[in-house]
Parts: C-alpha cells; sequence; structure tokens
C-alpha cells in the first residue's frame, strides 16, 4: 500500500501516525470514470488554502500556483535535472487546461503525481478538497437517507464514495 | 547587463550590443560576433591586449575557462531563476501561474511560449486583419528576441575569447541559430508586408491567405515605445529591450518608478483600436512583483545581483496580461 502524508510524501506500509493524518490510499490505478467525478452532487465552492475556489477557473489557478510552487522548491534544490522540471511543466499543461470544468480539473488533477511522484502535493491537497467536501455532503444525505428509511440510496452512496477513495 | 546604469541608458544594455544604450546588431547580427566566430570550430586567434593591463590570471588557465564547456553561456536564465520569478509572480497574480509554467515548459525559451499565442491569434486573424499582424508581430518579436538574446551571450563569451585566442566549438551552434532564426525573421517580415500568410490548416496542410496588413500598425512595437524603450531599439528587437527594461527596473529603483508609471499611464489610454492598453489589475500586480523581485535579490559574490530570470518572467507576465487584456474587452 502506498500512502501520502500532509506533507505529500510517498510512503509505502502503514503511516507512522494514521490517527491523525487524513489519508489516502493511492495505489490502486486511477479511476478516471469514477461517478462521483462525473457527477458531483454539490457546488465545491469553498476556500481551499487561501485560494477561493468559487469557479473551474479559479480551481485550475489554484493547481497551477500549487505546481509553481513544488517546480520552485525542485528547482532551487538543484537535484532535479532540468528536463525533468521541464516535464513536469509540460505534464501540467496537458492535463490542466483552461476551459475545463471542475468535474475535468479533479478528474485530471489526481493524474497529475502519475509520472512526477513529486507533484503529489498537489494532488492530495485536490484529494483532501474532494475528500472534505464530499464526505461532508455525504454523510449528511446518507444520514438523511436513513432517517426517511431510504436504505438502498444510503447503500449506493457510501459505496460511491468507498469506490473514489479506492479508486485514487 | 550593467550593474550601475542610468535610467537613460537602460535599454540598450546587454542587448547584443556590447555598450549599454547600444541597439543591437541588426538582421542576422553576424556583424557583431561573425568575425570572431570564424574561428569556432576551435582556431586559434590572435590574442588581444588586456584592456585592463596586468591581469592576474595566467593564459593556461583563461584558456581553460572559455573552453571548458560549462564556459559556454546558457542562452536561456537557470531553470532555478525562472522558476523562483515565475512563483513569485504567480502568488500576486494567479493568473501569470500558467505562463509560468509554460515558460518552464518551453525550456525557458519565450520565443516558444510565445508560438502558441501566435497560433491562436493567427487562426482568429484569418477574418481580422488586426489579429493577423499582430500575431505575425508578435512572432517576428519573439524570434528578435531570441536572436538578441544569443547574441548577448555571444558577445560575453565572445569578448572573453578575445583574451585567450580559443573559441568553444559549441558557439558554431548558435551562431548557426542566429542565421536560422533571421532567415525565419525575414520570411515572417515578407508575410507581414505582402499579406500573404502561411498558415496550417486542421489537416495538417500549409496554406497561404491573403489579407491586407498594410494599415496595421505594429502594436508590440507600440507598446515597447509606450512603456519606456527607446525608438530604435523598439524598432530592432522589441521584447528584448523590455526585458532590458524590467531588468533594470527590478535592479534600479528610479528606473522602477518611471516604468510604473508607464505601465500605469497604459490602464487610461486606448490603442487605435479602441482598448485599454493594460488592465489595472495586472498593473498592480506587474507592479507589487517589480517591487518584490526587488527586495529578492540574491547575494551573490559579496553584491547584490538580481534574480536573472526575473526580467524575463516580468516580460512575459506582461505580455500575457496584455493580451489578456486585449481578449477581455473583445468579450474572449
Amino acid at each position: 500500500m502506498t500512502f501520502i502524508d500532509p506533507q505529500g510524501n510517498k510512503t509505502v506500509g502503514a503511516p507512522a501516525d494514521s490517527k491523525n493524518i487524513p489519508i489516502v490510499n493511492i495505489s490502486s490505478p486511477i479511476v478516471s470514470k469514477s461517478p462521483l467525478i462525473e457527477k458531483p452532487s454539490f457546488p465545491i465552492n469553498q476556500p481551499l488554502s487561501s485560494a477561493s475556489l468559487s469557479s473551474a477557473e479559479q480551481f485550475r489557478k489554484f493547481i497551477e500556483v500549487e505546481v509553481l510552487k513544488i517546480i520552485k522548491d525542485l528547482a532551487e534544490k538543484g537535484k532535479t535535472p532540468k528536463e525533468r522540471v521541464q516535464g513536469i511543466a509540460k505534464r501540467t499543461l496537458e492535463l490542466i487546461k483552461p476551459g475545463m470544468t471542475l468535474e475535468e480539473l479533479y478528474q485530471n488533477a489526481v493524474k497529475l503525481d502519475d509520472f512526477h511522484a513529486e507533484l503529489a502535493p498537489v494532488v492530495f491537497a485536490v484529494m483532501k478538497q474532494y475528500e472534505q467536501k464530499y464526505e461532508k455532503r455525504a454523510i449528511e444525505q446518507v444520514s438523511a437517507f436513513v432517517r426517511s428509511g431510504k436504505y438502498d440510496e444510503a447503500q449506493e452512496l457510501v459505496k460511491k464514495v468507498l469506490e473514489f477513495k479506492m479508486g485514487n | 547587463m550593467q550593474d550601475q546604469v542610468s535610467p537613460d541608458q537602460n535599454v540598450g544594455a546587454g542587448m547584443g550590443a556590447t555598450q549599454p544604450g547600444q541597439p543591437p546588431a541588426e538582421a542576422g547580427s553576424a556583424s557583431a560576433v561573425g568575425g570572431v566566430l570564424k574561428a569556432a570550430g576551435g582556431e586559434t586567434l590572435p590574442p588581444q591586449p588586456d584592456e585592463k593591463g596586468g591581469g592576474k590570471e595566467q593564459p593556461e588557465q583563461l584558456v581553460k575557462d572559455v573552453v571548458d564547456k560549462e564556459e559556454v553561456p546558457d542562452v536561456e536564465p537557470a531553470i532555478e531563476d525562472t522558476a523562483t520569478a515565475a512563483a513569485l509572480l504567480a502568488e500576486l497574480n494567479p493568473d501569470a501561474a500558467r505562463s509560468g509554467i509554460e515558460l518552464l515548459a518551453k525550456g525557458n525559451n519565450m520565443a516558444a511560449a510565445l508560438k502558441e499565442r501566435v497560433s491562436q491569434l493567427k487562426k482568429e486573424g484569418r477574418s481580422n486583419p488586426e489579429k493577423m499582424a499582430l500575431a505575425l508581430d508578435l512572432e517576428i518579436a519573439g524570434l528578435r528576441w531570441r536572436r538578441s538574446s544569443i547574441e548577448d551571450s555571444l558577445n560575453r563569451v565572445v569578448q572573453k575569447a578575445r583574451q585567450s585566442g580559443k573559441i568553444p566549438p559549441e558557439l558554431a551552434k548558435l551562431k548557426e541559430e542566429v542565421e536560422l532564426i533571421s532567415e525565419e525573421i525575414t520570411g515572417l517580415q515578407e508575410q507581414r508586408n505582402k499579406g500573404e500568410v502561411k498558415l496550417i490548416d486542421e489537416q495538417g496542410q500549409e496554406e497561404t491567405a491573403k489579407i491586407d496588413l498594410s494599415k496595421e500598425k505594429n502594436q508590440v512595437r507600440g507598446l515597447a515605445r509606450a512603456l519606456g524603450v527607446k525608438e530604435e531599439i523598439a524598432e530592432s528587437s522589441p521584447l528584448y529591450g523590455l526585458q532590458d527594461l524590467i531588468s533594470q527596473a527590478i535592479e534600479n529603483g528610479q528606473t522602477r518608478k518611471a516604468f510604473i508609471e508607464n505601465m500605469r499611464k497604459l490602464t487610461q489610454t486606448t490603442n487605435e483600436v479602441g482598448e485599454i492598453i493594460l488592465g489595472e489589475d495586472e498593473v498592480q500586480a506587474l507592479e507589487d512583483y517589480l517591487n518584490k523581485a526587488a527586495r529578492n535579490k540574491t547575494i551573490e559574490k559579496g553584491g547584490k545581483k538580481v534574480i536573472k530570470g526575473a526580467g524575463m518572467v516580468g516580460l512575459f507576465g506582461l505580455l500575457m496580461a496584455w493580451l489578456a487584456s486585449k481578449d477581455k474587452q473583445r468579450g474572449g
């Protein structure tokens, strides 16, 4: 099992403090057609870190700024070859494009670290945002379904959350 | 780049020309370096007298320094410099993050990074002479910028090589690139003058679009002039002139003040098609960037030195803001 810690480092095996650290299993292949990503049931428009994500464009810019920060750190440390830095930049431009919807951005953002593990912190931030937003809503929705006796719907929603988490 | 240059001298410094304020060598620019580069295959040049007199370095060491591959200067700023400057600009203006990533993806080659915008403008320009002219002028200006950057590097090495009598063979490649760029510029200039623009259609086939561009002004040159680049430099290499001016604005408080004032004027000025030239938000972000970059000078060899890529990143950010401002006003 591979995990991402809050600093975005990928580690194999159980994280040191799994009680306090939000853990994302990233060892499974990316499921690009996750039903959760295809049809989010809520607008994602709350602040993420200091950036305001009131629209897809703002979310795109947030991702780009985060990528740039990582490239800066890598370049300043001087251990990453120029070609790799170039590759990270190219891959980002391929995956994250102006005009994409929030769904497309989420879908592609989680692929950023497929070939460049250095971008794991960006993926972590994106997924954390998605998890926080979706899980909160999902819990509310599941509770509502259970209260109104809609157990099948509740079960379906829980299944979707788990599918997304396992898939990413 | 000069360490201490008065605002009046600034724009020409380092532009392929060897003296501040001088325009860069013109088309082909072989004049600037060609004579010396005849020996680029490694021939020996007659040593020139040491202008400073009594140089303490041993000749063998000088030869080693020049011939050593690492002494061949990079045309582009180091990747860390560009990344630092781009992150700085993006922090102040998230809109600029993408342009920073684009520069890095193209290995800091701004001319290459501009290509995408140029292609888009050409597509839109099929039925819009103003956009087509802008596309060609931007493309030509990008290539001239690239040529000036290479010439600048060549001149530095040539000066050093004169002392030692040896030129690294790698410089021949740079000379070749200068020649290729010059040919490309000539071709594009012809297209601009004749109004016969070569385009690539959806199927990847080349086609020629006939469009009258004779009445269209060179907006890139106009921008450079409006921001304080000297006429002759705005004419020969407007983007290199702008980059140099931005670099000087970061280094020198007075130049910065003048440059910012010029930018501010452009938020109130319309061009020939009635567009405000620069948006206020973008100008504010660029102003903050210049001020912040000025405080981020790195300490090198006991003296302060501005982040090397800051001028180029500032210029690319300015160009993108300029184009975005146009798009916004056209509802793009």
